[in-house]
C-alpha cells in the first residue's frame, strides 16, 4: 500500500509539473496576437478495487484545452475583414483629398467660378484686351485643373490595382501556410487525446489575416481539416488542395479580373465586399471610377456648351485660316453618323451656319455672308467642303488627318456665325476648347497664341459687321454655367451643380468611410473584449494557478517524504 | 456574472483612450487655428457642398456689384457729356434770343463765330470717349459716334446695339445712351439751323431755330434726366446686391465658423481624460500580483 501512495504521489508530481508548463506557456504568450489561453485538464486515473473497496490511482493530464468561443472568433474575423475594407478605402480616399480643394485653396468649383467670372468681366468690357487675357488664363486654368484631377485619379486607380497584385501575393502566401498547417493539424490530431493547440492558434491567426485581405468563408471539421473559400464559394484551401489567386483577362473597365489558377476563366465574385482587396476594388472601380465619370461628364458638357456658343461668335482678330480640332473618320459619310469619331458628331442636327468673308480692305463680300446648309443624315464633310469652296474669298480642304481647313484668299479674312446645326462645335471649328473628357480637354492653340481670337460678340447677319463692344457671345457663354444641360447622356444638370456634386460625392464617401471605420473600430473593441474575456491571458489568474499547482506539487512531495519515513520505520523493524 | 479581464486588454483599452483623446485634441486645435468647423470636403461632406454654394453666390454677387459699378461709371460720364451738350444748347438759345433782337444786329459776326465753336463743341461732346470707347455710338466703340459731312450735317455713325453689362447670367443691363436717340439729331439740326440762319442773316429763320433750340435743349435735358434715373435705379440694385452680400457673408460665417467655446471645452475634457489615462497606465505597473509575491 505504501508503494501505491508513492505511485499516486508520483502521478501528482508529473501532473502538477505539466500544469505548471501550461501556466508558463500562457504567461509566455500573454501578449502573443491570436493566442488562445490553454488549460491543463487534469483527470483522476481509473480506480483500483482492493478487498471490495475502490481506491484512486492518482491523477493524470488528460489534455490541454483551448478556451475559445468559435462564434466570437468568427464575428471578430468578419469584423477585421470589414475593418480592413473600410481602412483601405478611407486611406485611399484620403490620399486624393487635395484634389477636391479646401475652403482656403481653390478647388474645381472655385476654378469654374473664376472661369465664368472672367467671361462676365469680358462681357462687361468686351473691348478690353486685359479681360481677354484673363479669360484665356482662366480657361487654361480650368483645362489644366480638369486634366490634372483626371490624371491623379487615373494614377490612384493604377496604384490601387498594383496594390491589389501585392495583396493577392500576400493572400497566396497565407493560403499556402494554411494548407500546410491544416495537414499538420490533421496529422497531429489523428493521435487520440492529442490537441494541436498551438497549430490551431497559428492557423486561426492566418485565417484572420487572410480575412483581412479577402472576404472568406470557413468550414471546420472535427478532425482538424478546414475548407476555406471566397465569399462567393470559390475554393481557396481544402487540406492540401490549394487554389492561388491571380489576374485573369481584362474586364470592361480595363483592369484584369481576379481569378484562381484552378478556374482561370472565372472571375472570383464578391471580392469587393470585404478585406483590403475589397477596399482597393471599391476604391478603384466604384469611388474613383465614379469620380472620373462625373469629372469627364463635367468636362464634356463644359467643352461642348462653351464651344457651341464660341464657334458662332467673333473675336477682335480677323480669321485668316482655321483648322478643325476633330477629324472626320469618313468624309463621304454623314457628319452625324455614329461611325464618325468626333465625340459630339451625334449632336449635329439639320440647320446651317453662316460664313462671312471680307476683302483685304475689310469690306464684306457679300454683306450678310453665305449660308451653308446642313442636313442631318445626308450632309457629309465632302459636301460641306464643296459648299464652303463656293463661298467667295474662302478656300476649304481636308488635311491628311481628315480635319477641315479653312483659309481666306486674296488677303481677306472670314468669320463664322449663326450655327443652328452644331456642326462647328461638333468638329471643333473656331472653338474655345478641344477634347471630349477631363483628360483630353485643352485650350484652343489659336487662342493660346492670340487672345484676340476669343469670341465676344457675333457678326451682324445682314451687314457682316463686327462691333467691338458686342458681348452677345460672352453673355451666352456666361449663361452656360448655371444652365441645366447634358450633351453626353448624363443626367441634366448645371456645370456648377456638377462640380458641387463631385465634391459632395467625395465628401459623402469619405464621411461614410470614416463613419464605418469608427463603427468597425468600436465593434472590434467590443468583440476583442469579449474574446479576451474568454481566450485572453490574465497574468494574475495564471500566477494564482501557478501557486495552486506549486502547492499541490509540494503536497505530493510531502506524501513521498512521509511514505519514505514510513518505509524507513518499516525497514527499521526488520533490522 | 463578473466579466473576466485579460491583462493585455487593460493596456489596449487605455492605449485606445489615449489615442482617442489625442485625436480629439488635435482636431479641436485644428478647428480653432483655422477658425472654421471644417476645411475639407472629407471633414463635412454636405456642409462643404453648402459652403461651395455660398461662395459661388458670393462670387455672383461680387460680379454683379462690379457690373453695376461699370454701368454707373458709363452712365455718369454719359450724363456729364449730356449736361454739357444741354449747356451748349442753352448758350445757343441765349445767342438766338440776342440775335433775333433788333438791337444786336450789329454783332452777327461774333455770333457766327461763337456758334461755329459751339457746334464743334457739341460734336466733340457727342463723340466723347471713355477709356478710348465711344460713349454714344452703341457697341461700335472704336469709332466716332457722329460724323459731319461737307455740308455741315451731322449724322449718327454708331450702331443700334446697346452696350450692356451682365449683373448675373440672367440679368443684362444697358449701360449706354445711344446716339441715335432723337435728342441728339434734334440738337445738331437746331444748331445747324440757327448757324445757317445767322450766316444768312435770316431773322425769321433765327426765330424758327430758337424754337428748335428750345425743344432740342429740353430733349437733351429729358435724356439726361432719364440717364440719371437709370443711374439711381442702379443705386437701388447696388444696395440690394450689397445687402445680399452682407447676408451671404453672415450666412457663411454662421455656417463655417467654429464654436470656440465648445472647442475649448472639448480640449479641456480631452486633456483631463488623457491625464487620467496616463495616470492609470503608470499605476498599472504596480497593480499586479507579481508585485506582491515574495
Amino acid at each position: 500500500m505504501i508503494f501505491d501512495s508513492l505511485h499516486i504521489a508520483a502521478t501528482s508530481l508529473r501532473a502538477q509539473q505539466k500544469s505548471m508548463d501550461v501556466v508558463s506557456n500562457n504567461i509566455a504568450n500573454a501578449n502573443t496576437p491570436g493566442y488562445t489561453r490553454q488549460r491543463a485538464e487534469l483527470a483522476e486515473v481509473g480506480t483500483q478495487k482492493l478487498g471490495g473497496v475502490n481506491f484512486g490511482r492518482g491523477v493524470d493530464l488528460a489534455g490541454i484545452g483551448r478556451i475559445a468561443d468559435p462564434l466570437i472568433d468568427r464575428a471578430l474575423a468578419n469584423n477585421q475583414s470589414q475593418s480592413s475594407f473600410w481602412d483601405t478605402l478611407a486611406t485611399g480616399l484620403g490620399s486624393i483629398e487635395n484634389l477636391f480643394g479646401s475652403l482656403n485653396s481653390p478647388g474645381l468649383s472655385a476654378s469654374l467660378d473664376a472661369f465664368f467670372g472672367s467671361w462676365q468681366q469680358l462681357a462687361n468690357n468686351p473691348q478690353d484686351m486685359a479681360q481677354r487675357l484673363n479669360v484665356r488664363s482662366k480657361g487654361s486654368d480650368i483645362a489644366t485643373q480638369l486634366a490634372s484631377m483626371s490624371q491623379q485619379l487615373i494614377d490612384l486607380q493604377k496604384s490601387s490595382d498594383a496594390q491589389i497584385d501585392q495583396k493577392l501575393g500576400e493572400a497566396n502566401t497565407i493560403i499556402d501556410r494554411v494548407a500546410k498547417l491544416s495537414i499538420s493539424i490533421r496529422h497531429a490530431q489523428s493521435t487520440p487525446n492529442r490537441q494541436a493547440n498551438d497549430l490551431l492558434d497559428q492557423r486561426d491567426e492566418l485565417v484572420r489575416q487572410l480575412g483581412q485581405t479577402i472576404p472568406i468563408q470557413r468550414i471546420d471539421s472535427p478532425d482538424g481539416s478546414m475548407l476555406l473559400q471566397s465569399s462567393s464559394g470559390s475554393l481557396l484551401v481544402q487540406d492540401d488542395l490549394v487554389a492561388h489567386l491571380q489576374r485573369g483577362a481584362a474586364l470592361g473597365n480595363g483592369f484584369a479580373a481576379i481569378v484562381t489558377d484552378r478556374a482561370p476563366n472565372d472571375p472570383v465574385q464578391g471580392l469587393e465586399n470585404g478585406g483590403s482587396v475589397g477596399g482597393l476594388l471599391a476604391l478603384r472601380d466604384a469611388r474613383i471610377g465614379d469620380y472620373r465619370t462625373q469629372l469627364d461628364s463635367l468636362a464634356a458638357n463644359l467643352v461642348f456648351a462653351v464651344n457651341r456658343e464660341h464657334a458662332q461668335g467673333s473675336g477682335s482678330s480677323p480669321l485668316k485660316a482655321l483648322a478643325a480640332g476633330q477629324p472626320v473618320a469618313n468624309p463621304a459619310l454623314a457628319i452625324n453618323s455614329p461611325l464618325q469619331n468626333a465625340p459630339f458628331a451625334s449632336k449635329v442636327v439639320s440647320g446651317g451656319f453662316t460664313v462671312h468673308t471680307y476683302d483685304a480692305a475689310g469690306a464684306a463680300t457679300p454683306p450678310g455672308g453665305t449660308q451653308i446648309a446642313i442636313t442631318a443624315g445626308s450632309s457629309s464633310m465632302n459636301s460641306i467642303v464643296a459648299a464652303l469652296n463656293g463661298v467667295p474669298g474662302l478656300a476649304a480642304s481636308l488635311d491628311a488627318q481628315g480635319k477641315l481647313n479653312l483659309a481666306a484668299s486674296g488677303g481677306g479674312s472670314f468669320a463664322l456665325g449663326a450655327d443652328s446645326s452644331n456642326f462647328l462645335a461638333a468638329y471643333e471649328i473656331n472653338t474655345f476648347f478641344h477634347g471630349r473628357s477631363a483628360a483630353s480637354i485643352t485650350l484652343d492653340a489659336g487662342i493660346a497664341q492670340d487672345a484676340g481670337r476669343i469670341a465676344t460678340g457675333t457678326v451682324d447677319p445682314f451687314t457682316s459687321q463686327r462691333a467691338v463692344g458686342d458681348n452677345r457671345t460672352a453673355l451666352a457663354i456666361l449663361a452656360v454655367q448655371n444652365s441645366k444641360l447634358s450633351f453626353d447622356g448624363s443626367a441634366t444638370n448645371s456645370l456648377h451643380d456638377r462640380s458641387l456634386n463631385l465634391s459632395g460625392s467625395y465628401g459623402t464617401d469619405m464621411a461614410n468611410a470614416r463613419q464605418q471605420q469608427l463603427y468597425r473600430s468600436a465593434e472590434a473593441s467590443s468583440l476583442t473584449s469579449q474574446r479576451d474575456a474568454i481566450s485572453g491571458v490574465n497574468v494574475d489568474e495564471e500566477l494564482v494557478a501557478m501557486i495552486k499547482f506549486q502547492r499541490a506539487y509540494e503536497a505530493a512531495s510531502k506524501i513521498i517524504a512521509t511514505n519514505n519515513t514510513m518505509l524507513d520505520s518499516l525497514l527499521g523493524l526488520i533490522k | 456574472m463578473v466579466m473576466r479581464v485579460a491583462s493585455g486588454q487593460i493596456y489596449d483599452n487605455l492605449l485606445a483612450g489615449v489615442r482617442q483623446q489625442t485625436t480629439t485634441s488635435a482636431e479641436s486645435n485644428a478647428r480653432l487655428s483655422s477658425g472654421t468647423r471644417f476645411q475639407r470636403p472629407a471633414e463635412a461632406g454636405v456642409d462643404y457642398r453648402v459652403s461651395l454654394d455660398l461662395r459661388h453666390f458670393r462670387n455672383v454677387v461680387d460680379g454683379g456689384l462690379s457690373a453695376v459699378q461699370t454701368a454707373q461709371t458709363r452712365l455718369s460720364i454719359s450724363a456729364g457729356a449730356l449736361a454739357s451738350m444741354a449747356d451748349i444748347l442753352g448758350r445757343a438759345q441765349t445767342l438766338a434770343v440776342q440775335q433775333t433782337s433788333a438791337n444786336n444786329s450789329g454783332q452777327r459776326a461774333g455770333a457766327i463765330a461763337e456758334m461755329k465753336q459751339l457746334g464743334d463743341q457739341l460734336l466733340a461732346l457727342a463723340n466723347s470717349r471713355w477709356q478710348g470707347q465711344s460713349l454714344f455710338g452703341g457697341t461700335a466703340l472704336d469709332r466716332d459716334a457722329f460724323v459731319r459731312d461737307a455740308a455741315g450735317n451731322v449724322a449718327y455713325n454708331g450702331n443700334t446695339q446697346d452696350v450692356t453689362v451682365a449683373v448675373d447670367a440672367n440679368t443684362v443691363l444697358p449701360t449706354n445712351v445711344r446716339g441715335d436717340a432723337a435728342a441728339f439729331g434734334a440738337a445738331f439740326a437746331a444748331v445747324k439751323s440757327f448757324s445757317d440762319a445767322l450766316a444768312a442773316n435770316n431773322l425769321a429763320g433765327m426765330q424758327t431755330a430758337l424754337g428748335a433750340l428750345n425743344s432740342a435743349g429740353n430733349a437733351l435735358i429729358d435724356l439726361n434726366a432719364e440717364t440719371g434715373a437709370r443711374h439711381s435705379s442702379l443705386d437701388l440694385r447696388k444696395t440690394a446686391l450689397s445687402e445680399m452680400k452682407t447676408t451671404l457673408e453672415q450666412r457663411q460665417n454662421d455656417h463655417e465658423g467654429v464654436d470656440a467655446a465648445a472647442e475649448m471645452i472639448r480640449i479641456q475634457q480631452a486633456d483631463v481624460a488623457l491625464k487620467a489615462a496616463y495616470s492609470q497606465i503608470s499605476a498599472l505597473r504596480s497593480m499586479s500580483l507579481v508585485n506582491f509575491l515574495g
